[in-house]
């Protein structure tokens, strides 16, 4: 059951947090200003009962799709590293992490 | 202008294979008419003079030495700018991606390539397609007449190329007089194709007639094992479909019955066709479903793009820094939005209350459909010139086929693999409309 919840700008910086965002002046408040529109519009779910439908998280019928274990072509590494703006010794380059 | 701009792809093919014209003039008459219109449309994000030359150099050897068979040997398109072309760059009009250069190409691009079209450029689009129009583009807007239209339809209505492949999203349901088909799902492979929503938006294809839209659908459908949605079901032959009646045909008409739908209707019961207006008990639930699916596959999808293998990258003293700097410089306010949107909707404590619930109306909506499916064979509704027309969205949230057709934003639907019905009606309005004089617009 939907209770709307007050969008704030706190609630933004939090969301933007988790999903590794940083916003300027003003994208905070304007996403926020967004979302809890968007929020009051999605009361309609209150109004459909869904109890015991199954969820459809794809169109077609397809589960568990797999293929047999054999190896193929793929990237070489060099091709996989042609697009990075660091690299070393094959590997991709990023800041040290500890 | 030139006489072969006003030919349709399968005409220009009939002069190519009679030896009327090179494939190399044919090059230079769409190359031409390019340079003379682009600089003022901006429809494209990326031209590929350099590879259409040398492809239409390529097949006139050919022809010297031989047939050539390649069913779409020469015909100029344009791909829109999410389809990875290898070397070519391709950004998703994104910053994020603006110097990628994709070390593979799409499936659909190598069909097409390999049946001998020449890619004349990339078209601009809302940024990883998630806007309504080019003015959502990290580069660009495109300067077309209706804003509510999207480069991909407008770089073919201003014949930048004969016919274009690319997503067929929302917004290019809007066709500049163009007829947009947006095949099932599964139908075209995904492999390359650069995309925010893994399961509603599509590609598809953009031409002047039907002929060419069977022809492109019939040369990139079909079954790729590196797409493992792909559906794996016979080719068919699309243009079959083009000349067969409607007698009995079951068409209903859903929402708005705007004077051009109206038209239209009356056409397809003088051809035999029964029509009978619709409605649909989930026509409220449709856009609020499809927000919420778009925003929490956005935020998934675009987790993938941190700066570290490809795209934009700004250095930061630390990975988190890294990775939080390049995500906020490489986006604009759209693709944020949705980010943070799908983040909320995703959430531990929002999880069920809106991703789970839509998900559920999503399956409650395929099923009306279904029923539907079995009273009707085709569905009409014509496009309100808003984002919030649920018209819009219903195709991508089921799977299902649609075509747009060029007359009035109206939308034909059809059941999962139902290409068949809407090559039967389009063909048949295109014949009438040929015969009778284009109709009035909205």
């Amino acid at each position: 059951m939907i209770k709307l919840l007050k969008v704030t700008k706190q609630v933004v910086v939090k969301l933007a947090d988790l999903a590794m965002l940083e916003l300027r002046n003003g994208e905070s408040l304007s996403i926020a200003q967004a979302l809890q529109s968007k929020l009051e519009h999605l009361a309609i779910f209150n109004e459909v009962q869904t109890e015991g439908v199954r969820p459809l998280f794809y169109v077609s019928s397809a589960q568990n799709v797999f293929r047999e274990d054999q190896v193929g072509k793929c990237l070489t590494p060099q091709e996989a590293l042609a697009n990075t703006q660091e690299n070393a010794k094959g590997c991709f380059k990023v800041p040290r992490i500890v | 202008m030139s006489v072969l701009l006003d030919l349709a792809g399968h005409q220009l093919q009939d002069l190519l294979e009679k030896e009327e014209i090179s494939h190399l003039e044919l090059f230079q008459t769409y190359w031409a008419r390019l340079q003379s219109v682009e600089p003022q449309l901006k429809a494209l994000l990326t031209t590929m003079e350099r590879e259409a030359k040398a492809q239409a150099e390529k097949l006139d050897e050919q022809r010297r030495g031989g047939a050539v068979t390649a069913p779409l040997a020469g015909i100029p398109l344009v791909l829109a700018d999410n389809l990875c072309t290898e070397g070519v760059q391709t950004t998703c009009a994104s910053r994020m991606l603006q110097d990628f250069r994709p070390p593979y190409e799409a499936t659909l691009v190598g069909k097409l390539r390999q049946a001998g079209a020449l890619f004349m450029g990339k078209s601009n689009l809302a940024e990883f397609d998630l806007g309504l129009t080019t003015e959502d583009s990290a580069f660009f807007a495109t300067h077309l007449p209706d804003s509510s239209e999207v480069a991909c339809s407008g770089a073919v209505a201003a014949l930048l190329g004969r016919e274009a492949v690319g997503a067929i999203s929302n917004a290019s349901l809007n066709t500049a007089g163009l007829f947009g088909l947006k095949p099932t799902a599964g139908l075209l492979s995904r492999y390359g194709v650069i995309t925010a929503t893994s399961s509603l938006k599509r590609l598809g294809c953009l031409t002047r007639n039907l002929t060419d839209c069977a022809l492109i659908l019939q040369t990139i459908c079909g079954f790729d094992q590196r797409d493992s949605l792909s559906l794996k079901r016979p080719v068919l032959d699309y243009r079959s479909f083009l000349k067969k009646d409607l007698k009995g045909l079951r068409i209903g008409i859903w929402g708005e019955i705007t004077p051009v739908l109206k038209e239209i209707s009356e056409k397809l019961q003088g051809e035999g066709a029964i029509c009978q207006t619709v409605s649909l008990a989930y026509e409220q639930v449709l856009l609020p479903v499809y927000q919420v699916l778009v925003a929490a596959e956005a935020s998934s999808n675009l987790a993938r793009f941190d700066g570290v293998r490809y795209g934009l990258r700004v250095e930061a003293p630390d990975l988190e820094t890294l990775y939080r700097k390049t995500r906020s410089q490489g986006w604009g306010k759209v693709v944020k939005q949705q980010i943070i949107e799908g983040t909320y909707f995703l959430s531990a404590q929002q999880y069920e209350t809106y991703y789970l619930k839509a998900l559920k109306l999503r399956a409650l909506i395929k099923e009306e459909m279904a029923q539907l499916w079995g009273k009707y064979d085709c569905l009409l509704t014509s496009l309100a010139q808003t984002a919030e027309c649920p018209g819009r969205i219903l195709a991508d949230l089921t799977g299902e086929p649609a075509l747009a057709l060029p007359w009035g934003s109206v939308v034909a639907l059809a059941p999962f693999c139902g290409e068949e019905v809407l090559f039967k009606v389009g063909a048949s309005l295109e014949r009438s409309y040929q015969e009778g004089g284009a109709s009035h617009g909205d």
